[in-house]
């Protein structure tokens, strides 16, 4: 089970030029999370929604480990992310967005061999383990290939195949699909639904834009606006609700603009 | 330390290196030209007579190979652990590894071995083709030492660039600990011209550094054969330096990744 209490996160921006003369010793900050409360269950498939900057990557960022929040506290099966950051991490796999987080100069395979030394799995089983993945992840004839000669959609398959070396309980998969064409979109969609997804007891957290993605891989949506959750259903309670994916993502969108004017008829006035 | 993961590095690194086809051939003749260079600078010192060159034996091709040559190796020993984490910062490789089941130490300490490595072998290169070519003289060489010294002076250089790697994550560019001891240790070490030769101002303050000891301690155990106990003074002081530094350096380091998580600012730079 993952439990987020009070989770708040704030980056500091770069100043202006004016602001180092004026204010010197003063620190301006984004918030980017606000007060995130969440428990997520054991085997819950969650698609995170929300426009660009909503605080989705930041928020899967902080389960995964990778950053600590400003303020609360993130627990994995009762270990603190921040406290027990590595006992943390050994159960949770994050599948990056970003392709350049590869070797270019080395293959396929010496790129998933290096990453599966680092999770701790050696000799033999490391080589059974990256020559399974690549199978999996229909990559087993390209494996000698170096990275650099990769099409994206092969790039995100690597990428998915590494999450996944130390066979963990919590799959993170930040825009899984983000840079595909539509079919290899649904390639990378197949491999999550049909060969990732069939043990049945691990959590699945991706964030995404696309709705097909989010109604055929997930079971809830979580929906986050401006650094907070403002909405956390089963994808069931919504469709008996809104008819579809898209006049809930539709009205939820609809909301933020109604917000956003309000905001301004303030600001304006 | 988990052997199997620092072989997966040095195997990383070595396939990278091999793909990089002139950097073997310019890094090849980077050692050679700048020995040849020294050789006939050395023509121009005369060998009797000379202040700080007499304890040595008053040759100044010796003086200034061991000077320049373990200088080197020692800013790589500062700037490495900073270099590597820079280039996995701006490969966007550093999130992959440190969202991997390795501690971030073990990451950054096994990513700078293959260096380590590779330079070890240009430095033993470098005094074979002296050796064997320009006529300098090991037959005097006190092993033990000399093999004392260098392990000594690498655990205090490797200190300093733990600390600089924390100052790369914190700072970006423009870390502060090899800029100081880059520069202090040409003026101030004794790498060029023997530090016997600086106003007596200077001198007192090249008590500081630390590449002095390592270097008076080198020279006289490599030309004038000197037993491990005749050094007592520059390797206590070498060893006083490394135990205080090291685990120091480790500490700041682990607050800057956590600070660098905190602000998410790790990934930038």
């Amino acid at each position: 089970m993952i439990s987020a209490t009070n989770i708040t996160m704030q980056y500091p921006i770069p100043k202006r030029y004016v602001e180092y003369l004026t204010q010197p010793f003063q620190t301006n900050y984004f918030k980017a999370l606000k007060k995130i409360n969440i428990e997520i269950q054991s085997g819950d498939r969650i698609a995170f929604l929300g426009v660009n900057g909503a605080g989705k990557t930041t928020f899967l960022k902080i389960i995964g480990g990778l950053l600590y929040p400003s303020s609360g506290s993130l627990c994995i099966n009762g270990i603190d992310t921040q406290k027990q950051n590595l006992k943390a991490r050994k159960r949770v796999g994050f599948v990056l967005n970003e392709e350049r987080s590869f070797y270019w100069r080395l293959t396929g395979k010496k790129n998933l061999l290096f990453f599966g030394a680092l999770d701790n799995i050696k000799g033999e089983e490391l080589h059974k383990k990256v020559e399974e993945l690549l199978r999996m992840v229909g990559l087993e004839d390209s494996k000698d290939k170096i990275f650099a000669g990769y099409s994206s959609g092969m790039k995100q398959r690597l990428a998915i195949a590494r999450g996944l070396l130390s066979n963990p309980d919590i799959l993170i998969l930040d825009e899984p699909t983000r840079t595909l064409d539509p079919l290899s979109a649904e390639v990378i969609g197949t491999i999550i639904s049909e060969r990732i997804h069939n043990k049945k007891e691990r959590t699945l957290l991706i964030a995404t834009h696309s709705l097909s993605e989010a109604q055929i891989l997930c079971n809830k949506i979580c929906f986050m606006k401006k650094g907070q959750i403002i909405d956390y259903s089963s994808i069931k309670s919504i469709i008996s609700e809104y008819g579809t994916l898209e006049n809930y993502y539709k009205k939820m969108m609809n909301d933020e603009m109604v917000l956003d004017k309000v905001q301004q008829k303030i600001v304006l006035q | 330390m988990k052997l199997y993961k620092l072989s997966y590095f040095i195997k990383r690194d070595f396939a990278i290196f091999l793909s990089y086809k002139m950097a073997l051939i310019t890094s090849t003749l980077g050692t050679v030209f700048p020995l040849l260079t020294y050789f006939f600078i050395s023509k121009l010192v005369p060998s009797q007579g000379q202040k700080g060159l007499s304890e040595i034996g008053g040759d100044y091709f010796s003086f200034v190979l061991i000077g320049t040559a373990f200088t080197t190796y020692f800013m790589m020993a500062i700037q490495e652990f900073s270099a590597t984490t820079r280039r996995d910062q701006m490969a966007g490789c550093l999130e992959a590894l440190l969202s991997s089941q390795t501690d971030t130490k073990t990451i950054i300490f096994m990513s700078a071995i293959f260096k380590f490595i590779h330079n070890g072998t240009v430095l033993i290169f470098m005094f074979i083709v002296a050796t064997l070519f320009l006529g300098f003289d090991l037959s005097n060489i006190n092993i033990p030492s000399a093999f004392l010294t260098f392990i000594l002076s690498i655990f205090v250089f490797i200190s300093l660039g733990i600390f600089s790697a924390g100052g790369t994550i914190l700072f970006k560019r423009g870390e502060p600990f090899s800029i100081v001891f880059g520069t202090m240790s040409s003026l101030l070490g004794g790498a060029i011209f023997p530090v016997a030769i600086l106003p007596d101002y200077l001198q007192t303050i090249s008590y500081l550094v630390p590449i002095k000891y390592s270097l008076d301690a080198l020279r006289l155990s490599i030309l004038r054969g000197y037993p491990i106990e005749m050094l007592s003074n520059q390797l206590i002081t070498l060893l006083c330096i490394a135990l205080v530094l090291f685990p120091l350096s480790l500490i700041f380091f682990e607050w800057a990744v956590e600070k660098g998580k905190r602000l998410g600012t790790l990934m930038q730079y």
